[in-house]
């Protein structure tokens, strides 16, 4: 009977363990940002996103929650804490050691900060080395390289994603042909579309087409600041990357000058205007006044040149086509970063209960798509991006093509913060020399990254 | 910013003379004796929703203050009288705080902005405060100052609530409020200080100015929402109510309504104004023009009734009502200050200085001499005792007046001493018929800012950008029904060099700056840009100006409102 008590009791004690462990609450995940994103635990259907028009996409983002619950026992939720509660939250509660939430959305000016004073986890640590992320190989994620090496700064990999926010170089291909020049695009396919190539081709597309002494059309023509990070990138560069200041960089010393010259030397580029420079600079070429540019799919999109809303009465009547920068004596066309990272980053803050896992469901809830890409990256879906920039379907994907692979190497560059506090136009026209910049204003960049890093 | 400073100036003085004899201090405002005279509803800014209520009530264990508005409340600390001779010490601010849940009982995240005004020129900076985690609610922040506070520069600080998650506007409470030094001490505070309101400041936007106005007495009444309350017309109400007269309602209603009733009129029972009497951005004061009420009421004012008593959709108070003459309000553009010109003197004495080259060269036709005075009867006017054409009053009881300042056009002076300028003679002086101060003189060229009924808001126009930089949204059906040959588009605003207008970058015209090409009346934080004048550079027929209207400024802006009314004319 004894015996039996025992055995029964024992029983007991095991059922009673195993029912507390059945009705523990599984982990739930937590993702903090500024906006409401969808779908994750709290939602009941398709239709909790009032966005949603029910087509497949959407139910494949609402059935994935079921999936990712399913494959890793855990429950997760989008926590809108306002883009302050963001900022308070990564700076009070990680440096406190326990975090409120399991990854948060960052900006880079306070996001790359949080990674230089150790408040994110290194996903070298965390994850299998021969994990694709680690070699920027994975289909879903992907990460900005930090000059301390930490894989942290996570971004989301898709189409939109890396075209947005690209700057590429286009030129007029009529007046290309018309000059019987060989097409830049056939020259970067063959690794010969370089600096000094650029400038010959600026120089003999420079016209004074009525002869009468004034400059009817320039080979290139950008606002200073919307185009300088382009061209020190293509010279194997960036100027506001680190900690430490790369305005006195020998590459960055050199496009001082290529630019300078084109402008200065060999007038082949338009003159800066004094006032509201990035606006007319921005719309050169819509009136033939440039043969290459500086431009976005934004900036074309403004005056509507092709015609993608439909309701442009007049666009273009000539073709303005995507190239890659040529390369500077620095440069590398493989290397070369061609897009300076914006927008939103993801980061999973240190002292967090595994990692691992919330990185894997992390990277399961954005991949809704089920590494099917062609559902992410679906062209109906980017329709704009494609309409924007030409009214030819073979140049529309060429243009497409061009931005992507800009977005494929971006770099954090806090270019903008620092140029506009410097002389551009001033020094273009010839009132430094480069050295000159460089010196005095190396102390001004330094000034600025001592405040961003600091944060 | 001047503004702000200006009645801030006036405030600290005010504090200074009353709030700091007998000083009760304390480390820290906990608001459990019940008071919260050191800090108030702040105004200055475009978008504060001056109806925010404050109130003293149990949270979280103790006495708080509770702070309920459903636009953007501004708490505004007297911190040079809380802190007193230990203002430069100020280093930081921390406070409790914590949020509501909404009305669906869930917690959302919500977030604000501490505003310090620090140094001589009281220069803004900004930290965000955020009450997140319904786990942390409420919570400790604590915010370190940019820079040094200075007595007698208009130093204050201000705590707003702007960013939220999601739910109605959430209500908060503020406890346990300390100023910090530099080393995290407690800064002892003078309980006694007082916050006073920006009792000098009247939002006048969408509004005209009031000549000759007549107040009708004793007209203070509330009531609850469509519930109406008034008074029997006195004989100079009914005398004023003339052609070009508008009745002027002082009031506060939940939801920023305010009409006026005639029910006693012939026509029948009316309600005059109700959704298209002209209200200021504060939902302060509401204007109906004369022909608002003969329209509905008749022609003829005998007809009406002499009952007018008011009313809205919400519960409301009205504290004042008067009716006058309408003028629109005078903005000066490219204002040239006449240096030292800060005299006074008694009734029928002249006093005045020579003119500067610089003032002579901003006489020009269209121009217009502003002078900011006061006098025992509200008479002001020029003399130019050395023109040619002899010894000669200007404008003599019939300057226009308005607000403080009267006004005299190049062309008043030019009509009695002459087209040539030359021959005006250097001096100027002024004269008034009572004791007068004059406080400055400038001159400008002379624009107008229209009185706007039917005002229709441009659903979610809250927008900001740097110089030169557009931002915008596209027009929703009922502001392109609006817009048609009268209307007034009206922005609401703030830029560092006050400039301000529209683009329509979609205009089959082209992309269209409207507004930039010194035909724009803006004042620092209002601006009008007339149908006309955009049908002036996109074309007659506004089906070609394109659905996108933006906002653009030549320096860093951020456009809190826009809406089209029609223009009191």
């Amino acid at each position: 009977m004894k015996k039996l008590t025992a055995v029964l009791l024992a029983l007991a004690l095991v059922l009673s363990l195993a029912a507390t462990a059945l009705a523990e609450d599984p982990r739930n995940i937590t993702i903090a940002l500024w906006w409401d994103i969808y779908y994750d635990s709290n939602d009941e259907s398709w239709e909790d996103n009032e966005a949603a028009t029910g087509k497949d996409t959407d139910l494949m983002r609402f059935d994935n929650v079921k999936t990712i619950e399913d494959t890793y026992g855990v429950t997760y939720e989008f926590q809108n804490l306002t883009y302050a509660g963001v900022q308070d939250s990564v700076n009070n509660s990680i440096l406190a050691g326990e975090p409120d939430c399991d990854v948060y959305m960052v900006e880079l000016g306070w996001g790359v900060p949080a990674v230089m004073n150790g408040y994110a986890m290194d996903l070298r640590d965390v994850l299998d080395p021969d994990d694709p992320l680690l070699k920027h190989e994975d289909t879903v994620l992907n990460y900005v390289n930090l000059e301390n090496g930490a894989v942290s700064l996570l971004t989301v990999n898709g189409a939109e994603d890396q075209v947005a926010a690209t700057y590429p170089l286009a030129f007029n291909l009529q007046m290309i042909e018309e000059a019987n020049l060989e097409d830049p695009r056939d020259l970067a396919a063959r690794g010969e579309w370089t600096w000094d190539k650029f400038r010959e081709y600026c120089i003999a597309l420079t016209k004074d087409n009525d002869g009468d002494g004034v400059t009817d059309v320039y080979g290139y023509g950008a606002w200073i600041t919307d185009c300088l990070p382009y061209w020190y990138m293509s010279n194997g560069t960036t100027l506001a990357s680190t900690p430490k200041e790369n305005l006195s960089s020998v590459e960055m010393g050199e496009t001082l000058k290529f630019l300078q010259d084109l402008w200065l030397t060999d007038k082949a580029a338009y003159p800066l205007p004094e006032e509201s420079g990035w606006d007319v600079c921005r719309y050169l070429y819509r009136d033939k006044k440039v043969a290459f540019t500086t431009t976005a799919a934004w900036i074309m999109a403004n005056y509507d040149d092709y015609n993608w809303d439909g309701k442009a009465e007049t666009t273009l009547d000539f073709d303005m086509v995507f190239v890659d920068y040529p390369i500077g004596p620095h440069g590398n066309a493989d290397t070369n970063a061609t897009k300076i990272a914006a927008g939103s980053f993801y980061i999973i803050p240190v002292g967090i209960e595994n990692p691992k896992l919330v990185y894997d469901v992390f990277r399961a809830y954005q991949n809704w798509y089920h590494d099917d890409v062609a559902l992410r990256d679906d062209p109906e879906e980017l329709e704009w991006w494609y309409t924007t920039t030409s009214d030819k379907l073979d140049l529309q994907e060429w243009n497409f093509e061009i931005m992507k692979k800009m977005g494929e190497r971006t770099v954090v560059d806090f270019a903008g913060t620092v140029l506009e506090s410097m002389p551009l136009r001033e020094f273009i026209n010839g009132d430094y020399t480069p050295a000159q910049l460089q010196e005095e204003y190396k102390q001004v960049v330094q000034d600025t990254l001592d405040q961003i890093f600091a944060n | 910013m001047k503004k702000i400073i200006s009645w801030l100036l006036v405030a600290v003085l005010a504090i200074g003379m009353c709030s700091w004899a007998s000083a009760e201090t304390a480390d820290a405002l906990d608001f459990e004796d019940g008071n919260f005279a050191f800090l108030g509803v702040g105004a200055a800014k475009p978008n504060a929703d001056t109806a925010t209520a404050l109130e003293i009530v149990e949270y979280n264990g103790s006495k708080a203050l509770k702070v309920a508005a459903q636009g953007i409340p501004y708490v505004a600390l007297n911190i040079e009288g809380l802190a007193g001779d230990k203002l430069a010490d100020v280093a930081a601010i921390s406070f409790d705080i914590g949020v509501d849940k909404a009305a669906d009982g869930k917690f959302y995240a919500v977030s604000g902005v501490v505003y310090s005004y620090t140094g001589e020129a009281a220069d803004e900076n900004k930290a965000n405060w955020s009450v997140y985690m319904e786990k942390k609610n409420p919570r400790n922040v604590k915010i370190d100052f940019k820079a040094a506070f200075t007595a007698g520069a208009g130093n204050y600080v201000m705590i707003s609530r702007e960013d939220q998650a999601g739910g109605e506007p959430a209500t908060f409470y503020l406890d346990n409020i300390k100023l910090l030094d530099k080393d995290g001490n407690a800064i002892a505070l003078d309980t006694t200080a007082v916050y006073v309101a920006e009792a000098s400041e009247r939002d006048m936007s969408n509004l005209v100015a009031l000549t000759n106005a007549v107040e009708f007495p004793d007209f203070h009444k509330s009531a609850g929402a469509w519930a109406q309350d008034g008074l029997e017309m006195p004989q100079e109400i009914i005398d004023a109510l003339v052609p070009g007269s508008v009745v002027e309602v002082e009031f506060a209603s939940a939801d920023g309504s305010m009409w006026i009733v005639m029910p006693w009129a012939a026509a029948g029972w009316m309600r005059v104004g109700q959704g298209t009497a002209a209200i200021n951005n504060s939902k302060t004061i509401a204007q109906i023009p004369y022909e608002m009420i003969e329209a509905l009421c008749g022609e003829d004012k005998s007809t009406w009734g002499a009952m007018m008593q008011c009313e809205a959709a919400s519960d409301w108070e009205v504290f004042a009502v008067r009716v006058g003459q309408r003028a629109n309000q005078i903005v000066l553009k490219n204002a040239v200050e006449f240096p030292g010109f800060a005299k006074s003197a008694g009734a029928w004495a002249q006093d005045g200085l020579e003119m500067p080259q610089e003032i002579i060269d901003a006489l020009v036709p269209g121009s217009v001499v502003e002078i900011t005075y006061a006098s025992e009867d509200g008479d002001i006017w020029l003399v130019m005792p050395w023109a040619a054409a002899g010894w000669m009053r200007v404008s003599q009881g019939t300057a226009t007046k308005i607000g403080g300042k009267a006004y005299i056009t190049y062309e008043e002076i030019a009509a009695l001493c002459g087209e040539d300028k030359g021959t005006w003679g250097a001096m100027m002086q002024c004269e008034g018929s009572s004791a007068w101060e004059v406080y400055s003189v400038r001159v400008g060229q002379k624009a107008e800012f229209f009185g706007l009924t039917n005002l229709v808001s441009f659903p979610g126009f809250a927008k900001s950008a740097g110089a030169w930089a557009q931002d915008g949204l596209e027009m929703p059906q009922e502001i392109i029904d609006a817009l048609v040959p009268g209307s007034v588009v009206t922005i609401s605003y703030e830029s560092e060099d006050g400039s301000m207008w529209l683009v329509m970058p979609w205009a089959a015209a082209g992309w269209m700056r409207v507004g930039n090409d010194g035909t724009d009346v803006a004042n620092g934080s209002i601006a009008q840009v007339t149908y006309e004048q955009i049908a002036a550079v996109c074309g007659e027929d506004k089906s070609t100006w394109g659905a996108m209207m933006q906002c653009e400024s030549a320096s860093a802006w951020t456009v809190y409102s826009v809406a089209v009314g029609q223009a009191i004319k």
